[in-house]
């Protein structure tokens, strides 16, 4: 197993992405802290888990603010005695043009996904220092290309990506490394309610399907295998500051 | 670790006695693969086929020896070439030529070849090596060593669009410096001064190249194609 004695926080990990890498990460014998905002939800993952052998335990957390952000940091260390992989998986898209987005949604969408991204950051460092950790941000295809109706959703998942390469420069020497995911189209909750909310889902399924070379759109468990090749030192200790695609190739162009 | 990935899995490693390259082979060996190594220099390895990967017939003939042996082939890693250091001014249209003919056209050749037969299988998966020369431009080495790998990212990124419907994925590596007998080879205050340039403070290893080209190749990646993953410890960050 890869991840032997590794303890990883990944947040937003009750469902889609997040699920995903948590899922992996425990099977391949790390303790993860669940971190979401519903207690139901979260308890759930970490029961599948293993929360009842000590193996993953959740932590109902509000990633926008500091206080919630170290308690979540502080909780992991005193739990399982350290802390190896910080995942910033918490997100949140609003399907708006710049013109059409309130300032209280802009603000909305920075917090939750960039100013969490700093903050979840900023306060695991001085642990990952210790075990030569490693930061993973979620970032997303629109932070390396154009989306219709994603303004404040892109400017964060770009920042994110920028965000990522000036801490792995400022932690290399510390033996930090950071990287970030850019994933397509995935099965997630999020997306499938979009294809929910078209007017002929099935229709628009196809689309974005047909929108990918591969024909179909990727998978959770497919973002988990990624986030482990970064998490996992004997296979990445020498990558840092890299963008890693998991796209089925939706970014090569038209 | 030893997992049954690529158990029944037959992969084609070309420059197959370099340090890179031995590495790779190795890698995926203990996964479980069947490995066809190809180089120039002879080797002692089971199913190695010594040839000239310049000579235009050469990646052929490979490719339907594999086929012919072992049924299939569900990895090619294009991984031969050669890094001269000529200086610009220096470069004979003839160096030009054979350092294209090494490390761009034979990787064509050979992606075309095994192409067919993975669109046939409807499944395989191409990883070549490309290089932070690639991406900036050569530095210390040669202009047409550095756009041969340019050329291979955008090969790369041609394959994926091509092999996508079929099952086929194709990606790309774009290491930095890698502890090899070239490095090896500079003295030991450049090489510290080299180290001091990267962020992560030292070379690359070549198990970590082959860990990664492994990876892309393995149904872990089964969602990730027309990508180049920089192995550079943080040397360069596009």
């Amino acid at each position: 197993m890869k991840l032997n004695d590794k303890v990883a926080i990944v947040t937003g990990s009750s469902k889609g992405i997040g699920l995903g890498i948590a899922r992996v990460f425990s099977r391949e014998g790390a303790r993860v802290a669940v971190v979401c905002r519903h207690e139901g939800e979260g308890r759930a993952v970490a029961q599948e888990l293993g929360a009842e052998q000590g193996r993953a335990i959740f932590l109902k957390t509000d990633v926008t603010d500091s206080l919630s952000v170290r308690h979540m940091i502080d909780t992991t260390v005193q739990t399982f005695g350290r802390l190896d992989v910080m995942v910033n998986n918490a997100g949140y898209h609003i399907s708006k043009n710049v013109e059409e987005t309130s300032e209280e949604e802009w603000e909305f969408i920075m917090n939750t996904n960039l100013r969490s991204t700093f903050l979840c950051s900023k306060h695991a460092i001085p642990h990952l220092r210790k075990t030569k950790g490693s930061i993973i941000n979620i970032s997303s295809m629109v932070g390396l290309v154009g989306q219709p109706n994603a303004g404040a959703y892109s400017a964060t998942k770009g920042g994110q990506i920028a965000m990522s390469r000036g801490m792995a420069l400022d932690f290399a020497r510390d033996g930090i490394r950071v990287n970030v995911i850019c994933p397509g189209w995935i099965q997630t909750p999020l997306v499938e309610d979009w294809f929910g909310q078209q007017k002929d889902p099935a229709a628009a399924r196809e689309y974005i399907y047909g929108q990918h070379p591969v024909g179909r759109i990727g998978t959770i468990e497919e973002c988990g295998k990624a986030a482990l090749f970064l998490a996992c030192n004997e296979d990445s200790a020498f990558i840092t500051g890299i963008t890693l695609n998991i796209d089925g190739g939706i970014t090569l162009g038209y | 670790m030893c997992t049954p990935e690529f158990q029944h899995a037959v992969v084609l490693v070309t420059g197959a006695a370099g340090g890179i390259g031995q590495a790779i082979g190795r890698t995926f060996e203990a996964r479980g693969a069947t490995v066809y190594r190809t180089d120039i220099r002879p080797g002692t390895e089971p199913h190695f086929i010594t040839g000239d990967i310049a000579d235009p017939q050469f990646p052929r003939r490979c490719v339907d020896q594999v086929v012919r042996e072992a049924g299939r082939i569900d990895v090619l890693v294009n991984n031969a070439g050669i890094c001269p250091r000529t200086a610009l001014p220096d470069i004979t249209a003839e160096e030009w030529k054979k350092v294209l003919d090494i490390n761009l056209t034979s990787s064509f050749l050979l992606s075309q070849a095994c192409m067919a037969v993975m669109v046939a299988q409807q499944s395989g998966a191409i990883v070549s090596l490309a290089s932070l020369a690639g991406k900036v431009g050569g530095i210390a080495v040669g202009a047409h060593y550095s756009a041969s790998k340019a050329a291979i990212i955008c090969l790369t990124k041609t394959l994926a669009r091509h092999g996508a419907p079929h099952g086929v994925r194709a990606n790309a590596v774009a290491p930095g410096v890698i502890q090899t007998e070239m490095t090896a080879a500079a003295t030991p205050e450049a090489r510290e001064a080299l180290a001091k340039s990267i962020p992560l403070g030292r070379f690359g290893t070549p198990e970590e190249v082959a860990e990664t080209i492994v990876f892309l190749a393995s149904k872990a990646a089964g969602y990730i194609t027309g990508v180049t993953v920089d192995i550079n410890g943080g040397l360069l960050m596009d």
